[in-house]
């Protein structure tokens, strides 16, 4: 090899180390913008995200006062654009109000099962034997639930409402990252790094939260987006059977469950709209979803 | 093999009795009674509900009659009497019958027991026509619309991998799992009731009055309904894993025998690729039939899912009791099934 070959190899080497530092974060970040899906995903969830924190606050909506008796039911026209619905309300103005009920309760349900889950998780899978043997007996308890069938047991216990809603909602989901969590930790626990932290005399809360925890994140974090739509459809699916959200305030379920008695009449509005906000929030944070999972581990890509 | 079976056979029951207790409990917990929920039809006469109460047992403790054991002791009674007094508590007293097959009288649907609601229909006419034959019926077609939909189009899309085959059944796979089925099922009502109007808005009964078999038109657009998420998921799970099965050395070797095309596809990767779906397809088909009650209601059909929720709502104890318990069979028994399915269709699978 030539003196001029070696110093074009050096002068490489030096450009790739001059270079910002890639981290594993910004990798995935990334990957997630170059991916087509994913960047659907993302505006939707955007869309509805800023819909449900800015419309409450620039058009206040009074829903106890909100009928116009003379305009029941009217078709989707100029004045408004989604139609009437049953006691002459407007429901584009309705869906776009009732965004904050689905979004809220979605991601703050998932938020506090995913600190709770994954502090039961951690710790189940850090300490071993009968802690984990407990806490997974436990979880497992509530996975034979059916996930809708625990959540509508527990309305039915605290009674209907929104928060009750979120309530039911987030405990039914708490087990689901639990487990992630848990068997994240397991694998974890055999790598050298948590060896060698044990080894320089590291206690076991500072190797759980500095070293297991950081490197565990990223499953936990592709399981809540998908968790987000999920949690979602469960509000909505509650608020279909009156569990949820109480008139006469705006949720999409509700909205739908309401006028399901309409359809005979062949008011369609009514329903079609509020639909089609439930199904695409949920695609919105299912493409996400499956985006971050790609993102975050290439390894686990079909194709 | 069969101790295996066995085993995971008995795991069911103590899974099935602590759902037992957790139903029970959060029942009685929640505020009101099978007596009250029905504002139209309450009555305080406190002597009627004393009476209404024992006859249902529903005046003894739930779990353990400290009363009457204290009662039974001062009277000197022998061991065996002192376990059957401790024992008359009202959720003992279920389990016990519940063991003998007796699911209890209905609280709320007069004169008629549990099983009988669930099981059997109201006249002399087959069980197949009960609610629980209705649900499994909606279930079945489910499941047959949703395999007949889903793995043809995951076996596509793999073998026209990148294609617009590819994409198309992503795309439907994508809309398919994140659809609500209560929303798709109002779709399916506005396309095919309103606009279209080849089927009625109110769907008919099921079983007619003076039939035996299945109205299958009626019975076509909720199991629909209820099929497209799964044909979405077994369509993306299908995918999957032909394409994974594709890139195996074996594969090659079948192809450099001089091996047809078709022969590789069917013989060699078909097999193989479908393993992981034959295991889904027990949870697949209990998640139809214990995610109908949506479809239910919706659709107005008399299965065991609108009971179950019209149960809750009516305060039914032992309806709830009933149906709830019979999801998490279903569901445990589907568990089951993916285990053994697994190591029937996979010998290298090794059953501990």
């Amino acid at each position: 090899m030539s003196a001029v070959a070696v110093a074009n190899e050096q002068s490489e080497i030096l450009a790739v180390l001059a270079r910002p530092p890639r981290s594993l974060w910004r990798d995935a970040w990334r990957r997630l913008l170059s991916n087509r899906l994913a960047r659907v995903g993302m505006a939707i969830s955007l869309f509805f995200l800023l819909m449900a924190i800015f419309v409450p606050f620039v058009f206040p909506y009074n829903a106890k006062v909100d009928s116009d008796l003379v305009n029941q039911l009217t078709e989707p026209s100029r004045e408004h654009l989604m139609g009437t619905d049953e006691q002459g309300r407007d429901v584009m103005n309705r869906i776009a109000q009732g965004a904050q009920a689905s979004l809220g309760v979605g991601l703050s349900s998932v938020l506090i099962a995913v600190v709770i889950g994954t502090l039961i998780g951690l710790v189940a899978g850090f300490a071993g034997r009968w802690i984990d043997i407990v806490l997974m007996f436990l979880m497992d308890i509530m996975l034979s639930f059916p996930g809708l069938l625990l959540a509508i047991a527990i309305v039915a216990l605290v009674g209907p409402g929104l928060r009750n809603s979120l309530l039911a909602i987030t405990t039914v989901s708490i087990p689901v990252y639990a487990r992630i969590a848990r068997s994240t930790v397991l694998s974890i626990k055999e790598q050298e790094y948590v060896t060698a932290a044990r080894c320089v005399g590291a206690p076991s809360p500072r190797i759980l939260f500095r070293h297991v925890f950081p490197n565990s994140l990223s499953p936990i974090l592709v399981q809540g987006t998908l968790g987000i739509a999920t949690a979602i459809l469960e509000i909505a699916a509650l608020g279909f059977l009156g569990l949820g959200q109480q008139p006469p305030y705006p949720e999409w379920g509700a909205m739908l469950a309401d006028s399901v008695k309409y359809l005979t009449s062949g008011a369609w509005w009514v329903l079609l709209f509020p639909g089609f906000a439930i199904m695409l929030t949920v695609l919105g944070f299912n493409l996400l979803g499956d985006g971050l999972r790609d993102a975050l581990d290439p390894r686990l890509r079909v194709d | 093999m069969s101790t295996y079976l066995i085993r995971r056979i008995l795991y069911v029951i103590p899974v099935l009795f602590i759902v037992a207790v957790v139903t029970f409990v959060i029942m009685h917990a929640t505020p009101g009674g099978p007596w009250d929920a029905e504002a139209s039809k309450r009555t305080s006469d406190p002597l009627f509900l004393e009476k209404l109460n024992q006859r249902y047992g529903l005046d003894k403790p739930l779990f353990l009659n400290t009363y009457a054991f204290a009662q039974a002791k001062t009277n000197g009674a022998n061991p065996a009497e002192l376990a059957q007094a401790l024992l008359d508590g009202q959720f003992p007293n279920y389990l016990w019958n519940l063991l003998h097959g007796d699911m209890g009288p209905s609280l709320r649907m007069k004169g008629r027991d549990v099983n009988e609601v669930m099981f059997f229909s109201s006249t002399d006419r087959p069980f197949w026509t009960s609610r629980f034959g209705t649900t499994a019926l909606i279930g079945l077609l489910a499941l047959g619309i949703a395999l007949l939909v889903g793995l043809p189009l995951g076996i596509l899309a793999a073998l026209r991998h990148n294609t617009i085959f590819d994409y198309g059944s992503l795309f439907f796979a994508t809309i398919g799992y994140g659809i609500p089925n209560f929303v798709l099922g109002v779709f399916f009502i506005i396309i095919f009731a309103v606009w279209l109007e080849w089927v009625p808005v109110i769907t008919p009964a099921i079983w007619m009055e003076d039939s035996n078999m299945p109205n299958l038109s009626a019975a076509f657009l909720p199991s629909l309904t209820l099929a497209i998420p799964t044909a979405a998921y077994l369509a993306r799970l299908t995918r999957a894993s032909v394409l994974e099965v594709m890139g195996r050395d074996f594969i090659r070797t079948a192809r450099s025998k001089g091996l047809s095309e078709r022969i590789v596809v069917i013989r060699h990767m078909l097999r193989n690729a479908l393993i992981p779906v034959a295991t889904v397809i027990g949870p697949a088909l209990a998640g139809l039939v214990t995610g109908s009650f949506i479809i239910e209601n919706l659709f107005g059909i008399n299965g065991i899912g609108r009971l179950f929720v019209e149960s809750i709502s009516r305060r039914d104890y032992s309806m709830i009791m009933g149906t709830t318990l019979f999801y998490a069979l279903l569901i445990a028994l589907a568990n089951v099934m993916v285990d053994v399915v697994y190591g029937f269709l996979d010998p290298r699978i090794r059953m501990k």
